[in-house]
């Protein structure tokens, strides 16, 4: 029984490598991995929201271009590691898996592990010992967030593809693909936010871009900046632009205002916090000295909440910090 | 004169539709809008404490589910239950079975920012597989700790702390109620409360049921563990003119108070005081960072107050000596 459509993240899934955005050269790497119709085991590495698993997907799917859509579903299995992490479920259902018979039409199986990261030791020493066992039979793809949680053995059975933070631009290259493609209206700055909150993770820009257009009031609606910000639980970017600003240019008086007015508006303390530091990593035009200062106040300030200490007052520590820095 | 006096005020004036729910105005309106679509995504209600989250993902569910809300919903609070075990099977078994008339089953885990990173793993994964039939609604008081993958799957909606106009409004409508008059004026009452509450609409609604009401703000400051302001103007006072020993004096009064509330209330005055002064008041509010992150981790309450104080009688007085 169906609630509800396909949400957009599944429905704008990129079916081939080609529909992929950004990751130019790892996407050039894997083409070269698969071009002879066949692939290593490999590992995905990268953060949340980057494409690992679509790229995996679309992967399969160019590899075994041609065959019946029947053919391609049995033999592509995406397996997570999450709920099914112990060595028992790697040496029963995933070793099932990778052993059992495949289609003759097709040159091997591949298993797609998410959250690879996640798997225990000892079930990774099982895992290894399989990859090694029926590689003819079945290729894995790992996919996880850090590789260093994967251990050597299989780190060095496998190619590795590295996956960085979707730029800014790509995010909304995507996302006004999709605007697009669904006939809402978003204007220019609701865009730029959409790309902003998301820090490089375009599933967060696609559904956050879903949720705001849940609320237009009558069909001709235009969401803008506001209306983003109001659905991610983040400061307005103006407003964290404005508080560095203050700061510099001496007003300090009131960038201490300004941090009661963001935590009174519902932000943490922590995300503030953080946000004032990716927006000294943005800024190209802040000096390197300035945005040692930033970085290593805001690391202190997040630190020290997180250890339960008050969130106004180590904001405040941070502004005046940086102020006298 | 109080006849229904059986239930707290805290339940007795929950807000049953949004319309009464406070000062939360965007808030609501991405509220609304999920209503209005039937909850078509997974939802992350955030905020600090008491500003109405639990109160709005009832009505959410009771709008959205109608007559089934009891055999379709599971309401689990995830501080003490949710982990590993509780979502694999009874979670997972409760989303597997059918639902009560054929709609979307709701999941509202409070608290979900406590439920370990291992555990929210597994949740996501399910928060994905069961995605056609169930929706999750999550409240937390920290967004920070839910993980980055489940954060990106859910709509967040951010729940600020009440203003001092929502704490007028609300205890104006009490008070009238309960058909008590309260000794000072509600406007400056109400400021109080928010100065010692932050803004938790919960606390605001006990304090103001158990406070003395003829005498409401030496009560509320009592009852709630901050010093009086009178005290804390008189310790300013000594900070500035660099008697040191005056205050030791008042030592047993600081000691009775939490230091997180001393903190707080003394770095209000002390930047009214550097105001003009931008040198100093950098400097106040970098000694305050130090002395919080002190008294937080560990150390001698007494002994790192005295050092507070020691350090803003160097920095505020030192222009006057």
């Amino acid at each position: 029984m169906e609630v509800i459509d396909v949400p957009w993240v599944e429905k704008y899934r990129p079916r081939t490598l080609a529909d992929i955005v950004g990751h130019d050269k790892s996407i050039d790497r894997i083409k070269n991995l698969i071009a002879d119709g066949s692939m290593p085991h490999m590992i995905f590495e990268g953060p949340a929201g980057t494409g690992k698993t679509s790229t995996a997907l679309a992967m399969t799917n160019d590899l075994f271009r041609g065959k019946p859509r029947r053919v391609v579903n049995e033999s592509v299995k995406e397996l997570n590691a999450s709920d099914a992490r112990g060595i028992n479920v790697v040496r029963t259902t995933l070793k099932d898996y990778v052993k059992g018979k495949k289609n003759p039409q097709v040159p091997f199986k591949v298993l797609i592990l998410d959250e690879a990261d996640n798997m225990t030791a000892p079930a990774q020493q099982a895992l290894r010992r399989q990859m090694e066992k029926y590689s003819k039979n079945c290729r894995i793809a790992l996919m996880c967030n850090y590789s260093n949680k994967i251990i050597p053995p299989i780190q060095s059975r496998c190619a590795v593809v590295h996956f960085k933070p979707l730029l800014a631009e790509d995010i909304k290259k995507r996302v006004s693909y999709i605007i697009d493609k669904e006939r809402v209206r978003v204007s220019d700055d609701g865009i730029e936010a959409l790309a902003y909150i998301a820090y490089g993770d375009l599933r967060k820009s696609i559904n956050t871009l879903q949720a705001a257009s849940m609320f237009s009031e009558g069909d001709d609606y235009e969401i803008v900046e506001d209306d983003i910000y109001a659905i991610t639980g983040m400061v307005d970017r103006r407003e964290i632009q404005g508080l560095i600003q203050e700061v510099f240019t001496g007003s300090l008086g009131s960038a201490l205002d300004a941090i009661e007015g963001m935590l009174n508006s519902g932000s943490s303390g922590k995300e503030i916090a953080l946000q004032v530091f990716m927006e000294a990593k943005m800024d190209d035009n802040m000096s390197v000295a300035d945005k040692i200062t930033i970085s290593s106040l805001a690391s202190d300030a997040v630190y020290r909440i997180s250890m339960g200490c008050s969130e106004v007052i180590q904001l405040r520590a941070m502004v005046a910090g940086m102020h006298g820095g | 004169m109080i006849t229904s006096c059986d239930l707290p005020w805290v339940e007795k004036y929950r807000a049953t539709t949004l319309d009464e729910v406070q000062d939360q105005k965007v808030a609501l309106r991405v509220v609304r809008g999920i209503i209005a679509n039937g909850l078509p995504m997974n939802v992350i209600l955030s905020g600090t404490q008491g500003t109405g989250k639990t109160t709005v993902a009832r009505i959410i569910v009771n709008e959205v589910l109608g007559d089934v809300v009891e055999a379709n919903v599971m309401e689990v609070n995830a501080s003490d239950r949710v982990r590993m075990d509780f979502i694999r099977n009874e979670l997972r078994s409760f989303i597997q079975q059918s639902s009560m008339g054929g709609g979307m089953k709701v999941v509202i885990m409070e608290e979900a920012d406590n439920i370990p990173p291992d555990a929210q793993n597994a949740l996501r994964r399910l928060m994905e597989s069961s995605y056609r039939t169930c929706r999750f609604i999550l409240t937390c008081n920290y967004l920070s700790n839910i993980i980055d993958p489940i954060r990106s799957r859910c709509m967040t909606i951010r729940f600020k702390p009440v203003s001092a106009g929502g704490i007028v409004y609300i205890i104006d409508k009490i008070l009238k109620a309960e058909g008590i008059k309260s000794a000072v004026n509600i406007v400056t009452l109400a400021k109080e409360l928010k100065k010692v509450t932050d803004g938790d609409m919960r606390l605001v609604i006990n304090t103001l049921q158990a406070c003395d009401i003829d005498n409401p703000i030496e009560s509320i400051y009592d009852m709630l563990g901050f010093a009086r302001p009178i005290t804390i103007d008189s310790v300013l006072l000594f900070i500035k003119k660099g008697k040191l020993d005056k205050i030791l004096g008042k030592l047993n009064v600081m000691n009775r108070i939490s230091h997180r509330n001393f903190l707080k209330q003394l770095e209000e005055r002390a930047f009214q005081e550097c105001a003009g002064d931008l040198l100093a008041l950098s400097k106040v509010a970098r000694v305050f960072g130090d002395y919080d992150e002190r008294l937080t981790l560990a150390g001698n309450q007494e002994l790192q107050l005295i050092g507070l104080i020691s350090r803003l009688c160097v920095i505020m007085g030192g222009a006057e000596n």
